[in-house]
């Protein structure tokens, strides 16, 4: 009879702060995921939930639209740019619906002529801004873990 | 669906999702996490009714 040598279980270690921000950016709600177990149900409901939103917001003509940077031209408006950089937290949904407002692809790019721009505009702006909250979140979740670690030692 | 409806469903729609995100972090278990996001949504949306009214009573005196 052969008896299993006991593994010692890996100690836990708190993720890197850069990848949790760079990740969890890029993919709403997946700075829970990299937690483990203990944020994998928050992580799911942010991921769902941003989506969702994000979604629901291409689907009535709304989207992200690069702005015009230079003060002294005329389209200028202080309001836009930042519109733009929230709506810029929604990540890979973002970018796909910049892509394609610069691309023309009719089928996820915004169209500010259409009278449910606005709304659904609303709709990615909502999911951009949770998106900024989503990482704060789990960037505390990460510093309570190494604290947690830290005092066990 | 009328724009107006949409509008209104959104509300309630966006306030749901905002109070989801935001008070899903708040407590322990679930459930405590749960009654913060319910009686956030709730008060949310009291203080939009309460705007409406205050902009229909407005809009009585209007013109």
């Amino acid at each position: 009879m052969t008896t299993k040598n006991a593994q010692p279980s890996p100690r836990p270690r708190p993720v890197s702060p850069f990848l949790l921000v760079a990740l969890g950016w890029l993919i709403p709600g997946s700075g829970f995921l990299l937690l483990g177990r203990k944020g994998r149900a928050r992580g799911l409901i942010a991921l769902l939930a941003i989506h969702l939103t994000f979604i629901v917001g291409v689907s009535l003509k709304g989207g992200v639209v690069w702005p015009v940077w230079a003060v002294r031209e005329a389209g200028f408006n202080l309001i836009n740019i930042l519109t733009f950089l929230v709506e810029m937290g929604a990540g890979w949904l973002a970018a796909l619906s910049l892509a394609a407002h610069a691309g023309a692809w009719a089928h996820f790019a915004p169209a500010p002529a259409n009278a449910y721009f606005e709304l659904g505009s609303l709709y990615c702006l909502t999911a951009g801004a949770l998106n900024y909250f989503v990482i704060r979140q789990s960037q505390e979740r990460n510093e309570k873990k190494a604290f947690e670690i830290l005092a066990k030692q | 669906m009328t724009f107006g409806i949409l509008h209104l469903l959104s509300l309630v729609y966006l306030t749901g999702v905002v109070s989801l995100i935001l008070g899903m972090d708040e407590g322990e278990t679930p459930a405590q996490a749960g009654r913060h996001v319910l009686g956030c949504w709730t008060r949310i949306l009291l203080c939009f009714v309460g705007l409406g009214v205050v902009v229909y009573v407005f809009s009585l005196f209007a013109g």
